[in-house]
C-alpha cells in the first residue's frame, strides 16, 4: 500500500475509533503473569506430539506450543504440556486448563459453534489417502477399480472410500477390520492390495510393513482433515496472537527467513522482511506483544518448512511429502495472509 | 564415505614420506656402522626419468574405444598443462593420487619387467603408477591401486607444444 | 539400505571432521556461500569414491515417489526446488514424480526457466579450472564411464554449464554439496533420463533471498 494511502487509512481508522478490541477474557495477560504457556497436546502421536528418549515433548504440534511461548514469553521452554485424550481435549480448553490446544484436531463447523471454540488456522492439511502394495502400475486412486481395500471399521474413512469409488464408477472390494493394526497386517499379508486412512496415518503405518520401500502412497487426497490449533471463542486478542504466530511461521518460509538466516534477516533492506523482524512498523505491538515476536518464534523452532521437515517431513522417520502443506506458490495450498 | 576416505588416502603418502624420512634420518645420524643398511632393490627403468620432464596435456579414459578422443582432448587441454619438473635429487616432481602436494618420484623397473612411477620404494608399491607406454610425445599410465584406477581411469599425457618450459597453470 | 544409511552417517561425521581439519585450506577459503548453502557438505572433489553400481534410492524421503503437486506447468516439465533438495517431474492432475537431489555450488547460482538442450549417457567430465587449481593431479578431461563424477547420465540445460547429472556418491543426495550442479543417484538419473526428452522445460527455484 502506498504510504499516502496508508496514512489516510490510519486516519480513518482513528476517527472510527478502531483500536485493539478489548478481550472478553484476558488469556494473554494471564499467560504473561503466569510466565508459562499451558499447551494441550496428544498423549503420544509420533511426529506430532510425543515424548522423546529423554522424556521431553517433541513434534510438529509441540513446536507450535514452543513458537507461541517464544513469541509471547520470549522463551520456548516456558511451556507446560498437558497431554489430553480425544474426548477430554475440548473440555480442557473450555474449562481454562489450557491456553491453547495444539493436538491434531480437525477443524469442523460443529466444534467451533457448538463448543464455543475457534480454530486459529490450519497447520497441517491432512486427508484420506491410499497406500498400495503389489500394484506397481497404479499411480492414481482412479486406477484402483476392483482392487481389494482394507479399512478400519467404524471410521469415517470407511464411508468416504465407498463414496469415492461410487463417484468414480469403480468397483470396490472393501475388507473392514477392527483395529488399525489389523489393517496394516492385512495389507502386508496380501489380504488386500490397498489400505486407506488419513495420509499422515499412512506414512506412520508404512513403517510397520516388512518392506516399506515397496509400498506406494498415492498422492490423491479424497477428504478434508484440516488440523490446527484451537482457542476459546471469547478471547479475540489471544485468538489473534495464536493465529498470527502460525501465519508468521508460514510467511517466514515464503520470505526466506529461517532459524539459520534470522541474523541476516535482521539486516535485510526488504520492507516485508523488515516488518517481519520488527525493524519497521509495530505489528507485534498491535497484537499485544512486541516488535520481535515473529522472529523470536522462528529462532525458537524455525520457519514452517523447518518445523515440518524436522518432525514429519524429509528429515524425519515419517518422511511425509509436503504435498498440500507446501506453500501455495510451490505446489501446495498453504497460504498465509501478509504481515502488514 | 568420501570425506573419510579422502582423509585416509591423504594420510598415506604423508605417512610413507614420514617413514622414509625417519629411515633416512636414521642413516644420516648413525656414524657409519659396520654394515650399511641394505638399500631396497630397485632395478633400473627402461626409460630415463628425464623423459617425463615437460608440460603435458592430461586426460583419462576407461574404455579403449575412448582412447583416441581422450588423446585429442589431452592435447586440447594444454591450456591447463600439467608441468613436470626435475626434482632436487634424481627424480621428477609429480603428484600421487588425491594429494595436492607434489613429491619427488622416480621411474623404477619391476621384477615383472614393467616400468613403475612412484616413490623410491621397490615396485609395485600401493601408490605407484604403471607406465603402459612411453614415447617422446605421448605417455600412457595408470595407478596400480585398483580403487584409485577405478576412479581415475587410464591417463594419457600428451606433450604440449614448446612443452619443455614450465608454464604456470592459469585460470581460464 | 543399511549400507547406504551407514554411509550417510559416516559421511556426515566425516564431513564435519574434514571441515574442521581443513578449515583454512584453499578448498574452503572461498567467498561466503549463499544462505541456502550454509550447511554445505564438503565432499571430496575427486572422482567418485564409492561404488559405481547404479544405485537407486529406495527408502526414505529422497526415494523417487509420487507426490501431490499443484502446478500450472505442462505435463513433463521439470521443477527443481533447491532448498528442498527435490526435483519434480510434473505428471498433471496435481501429481508429480519426485526425486531426491543433491545441490552443488553451481546449482545455487541461477534460477528461472531453461530447456534441456542435450542428453548424454555416461557423460564426459571436464573439471572446472578452480578444481584443477586445488587438485592439480586431476585429468583435465575424463571420458565418461563408471567412476566419472558426472555419473551415468546428464541432462544439459540451455547453453549454460547447468546440468542435471548422476553421482557416484549417493550419500550426498539431500544435501548441499561443494561441487557439481543437480545430482541424482545414478540409478535414479537413468530413470529420469528415460522420461525426459530434449526440449523439456526446466524451472529452477531457490528459497527467497533476504
Amino acid at each position: 500500500m502506498p504510504n499516502a494511502l496508508r496514512a489516510g487509512f490510519l486516519a480513518i481508522a482513528a476517527i472510527l475509533g478502531l483500536g485493539p478490541l478489548a478481550a472478553g477474557a484476558q488469556t494473554l495477560a494471564a499467560v504473561k503473569a503466569r510466565g508459562t504457556l499451558n499447551c494441550g497436546v496428544s498423549q503420544g502421536l509420533a511426529g506430532f506430539s510425543d515424548r522423546n528418549a529423554q522424556g521431553a515433548w517433541a513434534g510438529f504440534d509441540v513446536d507450535f506450543c514452543k513458537a507461541v511461548a517464544a513469541a509471547v514469553l520470549g522463551d520456548p521452554t516456558k511451556v507446560a504440556y498437558v497431554p489430553l485424550s480425544a474426548t477430554e481435549r475440548f473440555e480442557a480448553l473450555r474449562a481454562g486448563r489450557i491456553d491453547v490446544l495444539s493436538r491434531n484436531s480437525t477443524w469442523t463447523l460443529e466444534r467451533e459453534v457448538a463448543l464455543g471454540l475457534m480454530f486459529a488456522g490450519i497447520t497441517f492439511h491432512d486427508g484420506q489417502g491410499f497406500m498400495v502394495l503389489r500394484r506397481p502400475n497404479v499411480t492414481s486412486a482412479l486406477e484402483l477399480d476392483g482392487v481389494t481395500v482394507c479399512v478400519q471399521a467404524g471410521t469415517t474413512s470407511a464411508d468416504n472410500v465407498a463414496d469415492y469409488f461410487r463417484a468414480n464408477s469403480m468397483k470396490l472390494q472393501l475388507v473392514t477390520l477392527p483395529t488399525a493394526a489389523d489393517v496394516v497386517q492385512a495389507l502386508d499379508g496380501g489380504r488386500c492390495d490397498a489400505m486407506t486412512t488419513d495420509q499422515s496415518g499412512l506414512y506412520a503405518e508404512r513403517l510397520k510393513l516388512a518392506r516399506p520401500g515397496e509400498a506406494v502412497i498415492l498422492p490423491d487426497v479424497i477428504s478434508k482433515e484440516p488440523l490446527g490449533p484451537v482457542t476459546r471463542a471469547d478471547d479475540l486478542q489471544w485468538f489473534n496472537v495464536v493465529k498470527w504466530v502460525n501465519f508468521a511461521l508460514v510467511n517466514a518460509e515464503e520470505l526466506g527467513i529461517s532459524a539459520s538466516t534470522a541474523d541476516e534477516a535482521m539486516r535485510s533492506a526488504k520492507p516485508d522482511v523488515r516488518r517481519f523482524v520488527g525493524a519497521e512498523g509495530d505489528l507485534g505491538v498491535k497484537l499485544g506483544l512486541d516488535a520481535a515476536f515473529a522472529i523470536r518464534a522462528v529462532r525458537a523452532v524455525g520457519n514452517y518448512a523447518e518445523v515440518y521437515e524436522r518432525n514429519v517431513g524429509a528429515r524425519s522417520r515419517l518422511g511425509i511429502p509436503r504435498g498440500l502443506n507446501q506453500l501455495w506458490s510451490m505446489g501446495g495450498i498453504l497460504y498465509a495472509p501478509p504481515m502488514r | 564415505m568420501s570425506c573419510l576416505a579422502t582423509r585416509v588416502h591423504r594420510t598415506l603418502p604423508v605417512l610413507s614420506m614420514l617413514a622414509a624420512a625417519l629411515v633416512l634420518a636414521g642413516c644420516a645420524s648413525t656414524p657409519a656402522p659396520v654394515a650399511q643398511p641394505q638399500r631396497p632393490q630397485i632395478r633400473p627403468a627402461a626409460y630415463p626419468v628425464s623423459a617425463l620432464v615437460g608440460s603435458w596435456g592430461i586426460a583419462s579414459y576407461r574404455e579403449d574405444r575412448d582412447r583416441p578422443r581422450t588423446e585429442t582432448m589431452a592435447r586440447q587441454h594444454c591450456r591447463t598443462p600439467y608441468v613436470i619438473t626435475p626434482g632436487p635429487t634424481d627424480g621428477i616432481m609429480m603428484h600421487v593420487a588425491d594429494d595436492p602436494k607434489a613429491y619427488e618420484l622416480t621411474l623404477k623397473g619391476g621384477a615383472d619387467g614393467k616400468t613403475y612411477l612412484g616413490f623410491e620404494t621397490p615396485p609395485p608399491h600401493a601408490q605407484d603408477r604403471e607406465i603402459l607406454s612411453l614415447t617422446e610425445n605421448v605417455i600412457v599410465m595408470r595407478f596400480i591401486a585398483p580403487d584409485v584406477h577405478a576412479r581415475y581411469g587410464t591417463f594419457v599425457y600428451v606433450r604440449c607444444p614448446g612443452g619443455a618450459q614450465a608454464a604456470a597453470p592459469r585460470r581460464t | 539400505m543399511n549400507r547406504s544409511s551407514f554411509i550417510r552417517r559416516l559421511s556426515l561425521v566425516a564431513a564435519a571432521g574434514f571441515a574442521s581439519l581443513f578449515a583454512t585450506s584453499a578448498a574452503l577459503a572461498q567467498a561466503a556461500p549463499p544462505a541456502a548453502m550454509r550447511e554445505t557438505m564438503a565432499i571430496g572433489d575427486e572422482p567418485g569414491r564409492v561404488s559405481t553400481e547404479e544405485v537407486i534410492i529406495r527408502e526414505g524421503a529422497f526415494a523417487r515417489q509420487l507426490v501431490f503437486f499443484r502446478s500450472t506447468e505442462p505435463v513433463g516439465t521439470l521443477v527443481i526446488h533447491t532448498s528442498e533438495r527435490f526435483l519434480y517431474l510434473v505428471l498433471g492432475n496435481n501429481r508429480a514424480l519426485r526425486y531426491g537431489i543433491g545441490v552443488g555450488r553451481e546449482g545455487f547460482t541461477w534460477s528461472g526457466l531453461v530447456r534441456v538442450s542435450r542428453k548424454a549417457e555416461w557423460p564426459d567430465w571436464t573439471p572446472p579450472p578452480e578444481m584443477i587449481e586445488r587438485q592439480p593431479y586431476l585429468p583435465r578431461f575424463m571420458a565418461g564411464g563408471p567412476g566419472n563424477p558426472m555419473g551415468s547420465r546428464a541432462l544439459y540445460l540451455g547453453s549454460t554449464i547447468y546440468r542435471i547429472h548422476g553421482t557416484n556418491q549417493p550419500e550426498t543426495i539431500g544435501h548441499a554439496v561443494s561441487s557439481g550442479c543437480f545430482r541424482l543417484a545414478n540409478g535414479d538419473v537413468i530413470d529420469l533420463y528415460s522420461r525426459v526428452q530434449t526440449g523439456t522445460k526446466v524451472v529452477i527455484r531457490h528459497a527467497a533471498t533476504l
